[in-house]
């Protein structure tokens, strides 16, 4: 609360029995917010989320590997390795970079002018859950009802 | 910190005492323009002759920033006795308006409209469209200057469109047709109490026979169809009511309106309140499982809040007129605390299933574990984001569920969509006090509510 730091406190998840972990299957709530909001997630993965429509580069997480690479918010997506960027397009490369290191040649529409960010990486598309840990289940019965 | 915010809470307390009204102010808005987003107002304010300014509310409760929507104020005329008084804006604070009140004068015939096709306090969007509308107190009047907003009484009518029907905490005096009068409350409980109203209206209640104080989803849409709450979601929200009651033991309020509006051409937002709150979301939410999933922990939040943050309210918010600079050093609180509890109790009613609740704490902890702005700003001074959003003359930077801060930039600044930079740390604390913030209640209500005016 009085602290600065580059993490969240997540202790009391923790302790509560659970860890928060990031793997490739769909986050129940992020998979319906990206298909009513018409973006693509891709924020844990290469750090950015872009919309459908346009392309619109909406949020660049400083220290990701697109941050890193030079974009930045506001920019706008044009292609991926080559080929017009969509949602599949764009998917179908974070998931090859599951089983190995995958090339990422973004084109990047900046205003009128038009740049190649080169991103190297490793890790498939990437959502958070919470996994079962060590310790009892406090989660559980925190959510347990009152009323039976 | 939690020192002090009992001692907060406490000045907060001593400021609720009632105050006898002194003045009162006949306010009639003719809404049967919403259609076309232009809200009529016409004010009468007693006066005497000599110097009188005028304001329009400036900070308002639940946004925590000078969001009156000033700029949609249009077409002031003031007359006294059917003489045409000249008005002038301060050269500095442009909510305040200064006149002569001539000799002999003893009341003031105030009319101006409200635009309401942009933002309208706190919600981006308009506040009305062909079907339904939203009415926020604050956006129609205007009170005399230097008046504590529980010190003056309200007599309020609405003309509505056409076979329309609406829903509101404040009580009905009379009706007839489209014209409603409502009983007189102060200027506070007035802006507390928000109305909507719409040509598809459904009501739902959320009590047992006999039960009280008496719940109900008060919903207008764009369509009958929208309005399709099914029984697993009537029975979820009755388990809310219940499981509230359990949870917090006692209950504030004389009757609670879950406020509900269906469309997807208003603003989109969620509006605590004393005994309601003003809820707007997407047409199809009822009927459609993702976005009912998405927008399942809003009515349970602004529930809470009317426990945490009205009943309750941190000192520095409680101000005593909406032309006060609120100081919201305590928001981390307000909100972050009415966030836990208020997924808490999505859970707990099976809005959501446990694994429902876990995978939304999954993204709130990863939104917030991803957030640069925490390198070089603690969660306590997330509070000044609003003022600065605000002072930039930036679009919305509300600290709620389904707020959006500046496009681009919520990374580095630092909260965002589902991220109460506080709901992390009341996981945190909720570890050390388990047994504390799981609150269940150790000893029941003793059946008696108590509705205390201003907290709200």
């Amino acid at each position: 609360m009085n602290a600065t730091g580059s993490h969240a406190p997540l202790n009391g998840i923790e302790q509560g029995g659970w860890r928060l972990v990031y793997n490739q299957n769909p986050n129940a709530l992020v998979d319906a917010e990206e298909k009513q909001g018409k973006y693509l997630n891709a924020f844990y993965s290469l750090g950015f989320i872009v919309r459908e429509s346009g392309g619109e580069l909406e949020d660049v997480m400083p220290g990701s590997p697109a941050y890193d690479a030079g974009i930045g918010p506001g920019m706008r997506l044009v292609a991926v390795n080559g080929r017009r960027w969509s949602k599949h397009v764009l998917r179908d490369a974070l998931r090859a970079s599951l089983e190995k290191e995958q090339r990422f040649d973004l084109l990047v529409e900046n205003a009128e002018f038009f740049k190649t960010y080169s991103i190297t990486y490793s890790g498939g598309e990437k959502y958070p859950h919470l996994l079962r840990a060590e310790g009892p289940d406090l989660l559980s019965n925190i959510l347990s009802p009152l009323l039976k | 910190m939690h020192h002090s915010f009992i001692a907060r809470i406490s000045a907060a307390a001593i400021l609720l005492t009632s105050i006898a009204l002194a003045q009162s102010i006949q306010l009639t808005v003719d809404l049967s323009d919403a259609p076309r987003n232009i809200f009529h107002s016409r004010v009468t304010i007693a006066a005497k002759p000599g110097p009188l300014t005028l304001v329009y509310p400036k900070w308002i409760p639940g946004n925590h920033r000078p969001s009156g929507p000033i700029a949609n104020l249009a077409g002031l005329k003031i007359t006294a006795g059917g003489q045409t008084i000249d008005w002038q804006r301060d050269p500095i604070d442009m909510y305040a308006f200064h006149l002569q009140v001539p000799a002999g004068a003893k009341e003031l015939q105030v009319s101006f409209d409200t635009i309401t096709s942009g933002e309208s306090a706190g919600a981006t969007g308009a506040a009305a469209s062909t079907n339904v509308l939203d009415l926020n107190w604050n956006q129609v009047v205007l009170y005399p200057q230097g008046t504590n907003s529980d010190a003056v009484e309200f007599a309020a009518s609405v003309h509505l469109p056409g076979g329309w029907k609406f829903g509101t905490a404040l009580l009905i005096k009379t009706q007839s047709d489209e014209m409603v009068e409502f009983n007189s409350v102060s200027l506070t409980q007035l802006v507390d109490s928000p109305l909507i109203a719409g040509d598809h209206y459904r009501q739902i209640g959320l009590n047992q026979p006999g039960e009280f104080p008496v719940h109900v989803i008060d919903m207008v849409s764009e369509s009958e169809a929208a309005l399709a709450m099914t029984p697993q979601q009537t029975a979820a929200y009755h388990l809310l009511v219940a499981e509230a009651g359990a949870l917090f033991g006692a209950r504030h309020y004389t009757k609670y309106h879950f406020l509900y509006t269906l469309s997807d051409e208003v603003g989109h937002h969620g509006l605590e309140h004393h005994e309601s709150s003003d809820n707007s979301v997407a047409e199809r939410t009822l009927i459609d499982p993702e976005l009912r999933l998405m927008e399942a922990g809003l009515l349970p939040h602004e529930f809470v809040h009317s426990w945490n943050g009205k009943y309750r309210r941190p000192a520095g918010l409680a101000t005593p007129s909406y032309q006060e600079p609120m100081i919201g050093d305590l928001l981390w609180v307000y909100e972050g605390l009415t966030e836990y509890l208020g997924n808490l109790l999505t859970a707990r009613s099976k809005l959501w299933t446990p694994d429902q609740y876990r995978e939304a704490l999954a993204e709130t902890a990863a939104v917030l574990d991803h957030r640069a702005g925490r390198t070089w700003r603690t969660a306590r001074r997330y509070r000044a984001l609003g003022a600065v959003v605000a002072a930039a003359g930036a679009a919305l930077a509300k600290l709620a569920p389904q707020s959006r801060l500046l496009p681009g930039r919520r990374a580095y600044l630092a909260g965002g969509r589902h991220s109460h930079p506080a709901a992390d740390s009341w996981a945190e604390v909720s570890r050390r006090f388990l047994p504390l913030i799981s609150w269940r209640p150790k000893r029941r209500s003793q059946g008696r509510s108590v509705h205390i005016r201003r907290c709200c």
